[in-house]
């Protein structure tokens, strides 16, 4: 498995339940034996599917992955080569453990340490 | 999809009735989605119409914050569990949820807390209920140009709309026939409302959207073990449907072996889960509609006569656009409020010339082409008023109309299925279009837009229309 870059839309540590209304993002570089390089976190000015798209798009993101997404945004998404990894549920640290290890499905629901939720 | 495994006694009610009785089914029986939550609003039990308007199994969902389930604005916005917990009383919100399909939907959510017999919080209980229902309302009162969604005053239309509340109130199976376009869905979801079943769910399924096996097992449901990978037993959409309508779309690609499993539950009432031998009884209405001619599949041998008598208690035939009248003005104008609204545009109307060229087009796609060349007009019209020079190009270009196949007859309702070698419809002609497009530029969309001469995201939005654009995406991947 080549490098990823990935965002994650967040809520504080866990993945957030709603690509629309995030307003954090965790953007870096995942390595395929678990290294992040560039790793970065964003608080945009307002929640936004339309502006979180455009930030796909210029950071050029490999691969997105959040909660709940409307079907129009990853759809967008989709069609300009970003794969979306939606209706996870966990931790960003399990998020990136699992990105790196190339396992991360749709759907999934990750170990979340017990301060996390 | 990872789940969470619930080893835990089934829940009962004590001291209500003589003897104790299970929890869960009774919860199903409540017509609106309900969950229940812990303390830390960890859903904990989920009924039947939960399951339903969340696209979550309970058996998925339970364990899960709710806020992951639910997936709703006021989640993130302030949960309003939060005041429930300070010891307010039920609150009541709107809102709107996204569902495991993507789809963004209207919600109010009340929610309650729960205290055990002490007066201490034990939990919560959410009741949330489809707002769908409600908003589509709104149009049918407030429109005085057509009924139930629908906009026309042809005398074709007037006869659907003088017999749609009739027939929602039998109780039939009701066949819905119709040129692709004419709004089959719409029928159907109007007949669901107006019925007696209204409170309860409408479920679709496109009987050509998936392969027979899975099909089945969507239909039916499963038991755990039916064949490799059911990992655990499943409720089919007929168990889903249960108090509600079920709609068959597209029931002529609907496999002959699951013909004869519909013609049976029709029959009985009982649906049997594959790899199941009990059977289940459920009360759903089924409507059932299709593009295709099934008296001729049944001649041909592709659909069991006994099923198409059975659909056909009642009979419903939209009529094509062409056969509207005036209808196809209403409907310009209709549509042209709607997308002005929708882009936050100031366009007025249409020049003359435009407005005889929609007139005068044939409209093989019907009411959704229609709309589909308002909405490219509006997107295109940079001024106050929609001109020629707006409209898609095969509608000015006599050239480019020439490859639009002619539309079907005005005697013949129905048509028969497509041969493979020729376009039955403007639908297959547009895919066969694209497909060659496609082909001829090697698979790039940038260079099938040109050829096609639409701009890329057309051909996007339009391959998405055919079912095109998946496997490609994947392949790329």
């Amino acid at each position: 498995m080549n490098a990823v870059k990935a965002l994650i839309t967040l809520d504080l540590d866990t993945v957030a339940p709603r690509f629309d209304l995030t307003a954090d993002v965790w953007i870096g570089r995942i390595e395929p034996d678990g290294t992040v390089r560039e790793a970065k976190t964003l608080v945009l000015s307002s929640a936004s599917a339309d502006e979180l798209c455009k930030l796909v798009l210029t950071e050029k993101i490999d691969v997105v992955v959040c909660g709940a997404v409307e079907d129009k945004y990853f759809e967008y998404l989709q069609w300009k080569d970003v794969a979306v990894v939606d209706s996870v549920v966990g931790h960003m640290d399990a998020v990136i453990r699992a990105l790196a290890q190339g396992a991360l499905e749709q759907g999934a629901v990750l170990p979340s340490p017990p301060e996390a939720e | 999809m990872t789940e969470i495994s619930t080893a835990r006694a089934a829940p009962r009610i004590d001291g209500v009735f003589d003897a104790p009785i299970p929890f869960l089914p009774l919860l199903d029986e409540i017509p609106l989605a309900v969950l229940l939550l812990d303390r830390q609003r960890t859903v904990v039990a989920m009924n039947q119409a939960a399951e339903v308007l969340t696209g979550f199994s309970a058996r998925r969902a339970v364990g899960l914050p709710c806020r992951h389930v639910l997936r709703a604005n006021t989640c993130v916005r302030g949960c309003p569990l939060a005041d429930l917990s300070r010891g307010s009383g039920p609150l009541c919100r709107e809102g709107d949820i996204i569902n495991a399909d993507r789809l963004r939907l209207p919600v109010r959510i009340t929610a309650s807390a729960l205290h055990d017999s002490r007066g201490r919080l034990a939990g919560y209980m959410e009741t949330i209920e489809d707002l769908r229902l409600f908003q589509n309302m709104e149009p049918k009162k407030m429109n005085a140009l057509g009924y139930a969604g629908f906009i026309g005053q042809s005398p074709r239309m007037g006869g659907v709309f003088k017999l749609l509340p009739s027939i929602a109130q039998t109780d039939s199976s009701v066949l819905v026939t119709g040129e692709t376009g004419t709004g089959k869905d719409l029928l159907a979801e109007a007949l669901h409302q107006a019925s007696d079943r209204a409170k309860g769910p409408f479920v679709k399924v496109n009987c050509g959207a998936l392969p027979e096996t899975l099909l089945e097992s969507e239909l039916f449901g499963h038991v755990k073990g039916a064949f490799t990978g059911a990992v655990e037993s499943k409720s089919g959409r007929f168990k889903l449907a249960h108090n509600g309508t079920l709609f068959l779309t597209e029931i002529g690609d609907l496999p002959l072996s699951l013909q004869v499993k519909l013609l049976s539950f029709l029959d009985d009432k009982t649906v049997y889960p594959l790899g199941g031998t009990k059977g289940l009884k459920v009360d759903v209405r089924i409507i059932a509609a299709t593009h295709r001619d099934l008296e001729a599949m049944v001649r041909e041998g592709r659909f069991r006569e006994d099923l198409l008598f059975r659909l056909n208690v009642v009979r419903m035939h939209l009529p094509p656009l062409r056969e509207r009248g005036g209808d196809a003005e209403m409907l310009l104008d209709h549509f042209l409020g709607q997308f002005n609204a929708a882009f936050q545009k100031r366009i007025g109307g249409f020049e003359p010339a435009a407005r005889k060229l929609l007139l005068r087009y044939p409209y093989p796609g019907n009411v959704r082409e229609l709309r589909n060349i308002v909405e490219y007009a509006v997107n295109v019209c940079d001024g106050e008023i929609i001109s020629p020079r707006h409209l898609p190009a095969y509608m000015t270009n006599p050239e480019a109309r020439r490859m639009a196949p002619a539309p079907p007859l005005a005697e013949a309702p129905l048509r028969a299925p497509a041969p493979r070698s020729g376009a039955s419809s403007w639908r297959e002609a547009e895919r066969e279009l694209i497909m060659e497009a496609l082909t001829q530029a090697r698979g790039r969309r940038g260079r099938a837009a040109e050829i096609l001469g639409w701009a890329r995201s057309t051909l996007w939005r339009k391959m998405r229309v055919h079912g095109l654009d998946t496997p490609d995406e994947e392949e790329r991947r």
